[in-house]
């Protein structure tokens, strides 16, 4: 392209790229900003919001009345006690499980993947009865331990997928010489295998996280004290009897976005590579 | 490559492999047992039962028929003393002439019940508890099976215990004392102690299948389901075939479409009302000011407004993800195809029938699979946005399902609801393998 001379029609084409591209980043963006705009509007002028926000008259009161006047803190406290305990417990599991899988031969292993697979597909309302009776005659409701228990168990089938295909690509003969000079496979595992597939280790976290982060049912249902509360599910009870209080809903929006959005930017090769595992290859 | 020398460190090693691939998976089989599939079975199971939460003697399974016998012991002792006292106090001798069929039918009702040894054992032992104040912790000694026939007996004789105390009242001239009132409660709340079995079979799913609202339920999940992944699909490519081209600032737009996909439904669920919102959102006066809408409420407060609106939030949340899906096909498409079509003087809509589409077939199937099997589960988006609403409009499947758990408490109902959400999901997966094994097949010929 770039040896022949830019004819009409393919400024055209790069006009039409670039508008459509434009359009697309502005519509998928819009949401976000407009809570932008809203979480920073002076107070009962939400009728009166312009598409670009008087910046004169700005407030950022409602940042601070989310963490003062309501438990905004807690739940995130909440939710990232439980995301990130539920990613270690569910990414030692699931690494131990995808190791015996992609290097190990051992009768059942289709049986298996099977499962692990269905189990990717359930429909969590499926179980939701029984667990909630279960952490009630445990005493866990209102507990992180409640929560960390169903979210590493679903989180188990996209790591273990992702993990067992990682380690698929860890060369055999790396393996094989560790174990010739002596080491178990506990051994090989920890000191050969593990650093090698950390990078996959930790992709596999990341998501992990973002699903523990995110999941709604089981904390609305298992965790009702406020207090207990996980951050997707405080947000949503920040609404009163009749009105939602949407200045303090939009900055409580922004305040999380922000940080998911930073990690999303570093990580998104990763992300990418880890969400889309499953799916590409047939 | 491992070196055996002889059979037996061979057989060693195999063992020892096995064994160490055993105890390595062990951990994440334990773990789906317990936290997925026993509890799968228990949901059914629970679906098979009158299950409430909130009802005196439907909280719990029953098979049978049994007496709550801690219930009984109390409402019973606390009778018997009202009634001893009552004797000794001063009361008219119109009511005193009526006490002593109380007490007779205090008693038939404690020999139709306690009517063996091994019940009047039983009963002594739960006696000791109530009278110390102590809770009855375990339910083999909390109950005891009856018969159905000493289960009617016994609620007559509650109904005849009701008359009597009735009859005491109404022969009293002034206000009925205290231990009247106790009485009278009393007589109304023995017959609860009485627990019938709340195993109905099937009957949860017989009375779902015959309402409405399962029905209603089911249509809208899947009307959601196929609008939604349907438009996905159809942005998801036009965004993959975007981004597939090298320009400027790629990384970023990737990026950019990635937020979205990764916050929670909820809060992108917050988002949308926001903008919907009659009174203050953009979106909804947005469409009124154009007039698409007759007026800025009609998109939550009404069926189809409703139902849109959550097609359109889960557009934009989940359209991103689509795009990578197909963008990972793409780039798996060899370049030269298009060079030589293009050779071949072969327009660009041409190119995309004819070679495009074609060879990202199976990477369509699979996105479409794991945007329906997951868009069918759907709740947090429904629950935040329109909580099903307005008139159920928009109550899909799980929401049903939870609703009736968690709202009405009515487990049993809600849970039935669960397992046919289960049921859709593995038929679909079932077809789903299907075509997609049966596409490969004539794939590969």
């Amino acid at each position: 392209m770039s040896k022949l001379r830019p004819t009409n029609r393919s400024i055209l084409r790069r006009l039409a790229l670039f508008a459509g591209l434009t359009c697309f980043v502005a519509i998928v963006m819009f949401p976000f900003y407009w809570q932008l705009v809203t979480s920073i509007s002076p107070p009962g002028q939400l009728t009166q919001l312009t598409l670009i926000p008087d910046l004169n008259n700005a407030s950022t009161d409602a940042y601070f009345f989310i963490f003062r006047e309501r438990n905004f803190g807690r739940y995130l406290y909440n939710s990232f006690g439980v995301a990130s305990l539920s990613t270690l417990f569910g990414i030692s599991i699931a690494s131990f499980s995808a190791y015996a899988i992609a290097r190990m031969s051992f009768p059942g292993k289709a049986l298996l993947l099977g499962l692990v697979l269905s189990i990717a597909m359930f429909p969590q309302i499926a179980i939701i009865s029984p667990i909630f009776l279960f952490m009630r005659d445990m005493g866990l409701r209102n507990t992180w331990l409640g929560l960390i228990i169903p979210y590493m168990t679903f989180s188990l089938p996209l790591s273990m997928w992702y993990l067992t295909a990682f380690f698929k690509t860890i060369p055999d003969s790396l393996e094989d010489a560790a174990r010739i000079d002596g080491c178990t496979p506990i051994q090989a595992f920890s000191k050969v295998i593990f650093p090698l597939a950390l990078p996959g280790v930790f992709t596999a976290a990341i998501l992990t996280f973002i699903y523990a982060w995110n999941e709604y049912l089981f904390a609305l249902t298992i965790n009702t004290q406020d207090a207990a509360r996980t951050m997707p599910v405080g947000i949503t009870m920040f609404q009163g009897e009749y009105t939602l209080p949407w200045v303090e809903t939009s900055a409580a929006v922004v305040s999380v976005t922000v940080p998911l959005a930073i990690v999303v930017l570093i990580f998104q090769q990763r992300i990418i590579s880890g969400a889309t595992a499953g799916a590409v290859k047939e | 490559m491992e070196i055996r020398k002889t059979d037996g460190s061979r057989l060693r090693k195999g063992l020892s492999e096995r064994q160490t691939a055993y105890a390595l998976i062990l951990p994440a089989m334990l773990v789906i047992f317990a936290v997925a599939v026993f509890p799968l079975l228990q949901t059914f199971y629970i679906s098979l039962f009158d299950l409430r939460l909130n009802h005196p003697t439907r909280n719990a399974r029953h098979f049978v028929h049994k007496l709550n016998l801690e219930q009984y012991v109390d409402m019973t002792d606390r009778g018997r003393s009202a009634l001893a006292s009552l004797s000794d106090s001063d009361v008219s001798d119109d009511v005193l002439r009526r006490l002593p069929a109380i007490g007779e039918t205090l008693d038939r009702l404690h020999d139709t019940l306690v009517s063996n040894p091994d019940r009047l054992d039983q009963y002594e032992r739960v006696r000791d508890l109530v009278v110390t104040f102590e809770p009855v912790r375990e339910s083999s000694l909390r109950y005891f099976r009856i018969s159905g026939l000493e289960a009617n007996e016994a609620l007559s004789l509650a109904e005849q215990l009701q008359d009597d105390v009735a009859r005491a009242i109404a022969a009293t001239r002034e206000s009925p004392s205290r231990q009247l009132r106790v009485l009278e409660q009393i007589s109304q709340d023995v017959g609860r102690s009485i627990v019938y079995p709340n195993f109905i079979g099937l009957g949860h799913y017989a009375a779902h299948f015959a309402d409405t609202r399962l029905w209603s339920s089911l249509i809208n999940t899947m009307t959601f389901v196929g609008f939604a992944v349907l438009f996905e699909l159809v942005f998801g490519m036009l965004i993959a075939l975007l981004i597939n081209r090298k320009f400027l600032g790629r990384g970023a737009i990737r990026a950019t479409v990635l937020i979205p996909w990764s916050i929670p439904a909820a809060v992108s669920a917050l988002i949308w009302r926001y903008m919907y919102d009659g009174q203050f959102g953009i979106v909804a006066r947005a469409l009124d000011a154009v007039g698409l809408i007759g007026d800025s409420s009609v998109m939550l407060s009404t069926g189809s407004g409703a139902m849109v609106s959550l097609i359109v939030a889960d557009i934009w949340k989940t359209t991103p993800f689509m795009a990578l899906l197909l963008l990972g096909g793409l780039q798996t498409i060899d370049g030269t195809l298009y060079e030589s079509a293009r050779v071949d003087g072969a327009r660009s809509y041409q190119q995309f029938f004819r070679i495009t589409l074609p060879l990202l077939k199976n990477t369509m199937m699979v996105a479409i699979i794991f945007r329906s099997l997951d868009t069918f589960k759907v709740f947090d988006l429904v629950y935040v946005l329109t909580a099903g609403g307005p008139a159920n409009a928009t109550e899909t499947l799980s929401v049903f399902a939870y609703r009736l758990m968690f709202r009405q408490m009515n487990f049993g109902s809600g849970s039935a609801v669960a397992v046919v959400v289960f049921i859709c999901i593995t038929l679909l997966s079932v077809v789903y393998v299907k075509a997609l094994d049966s596409d490969m097949l004539t794939g590969h010929k």
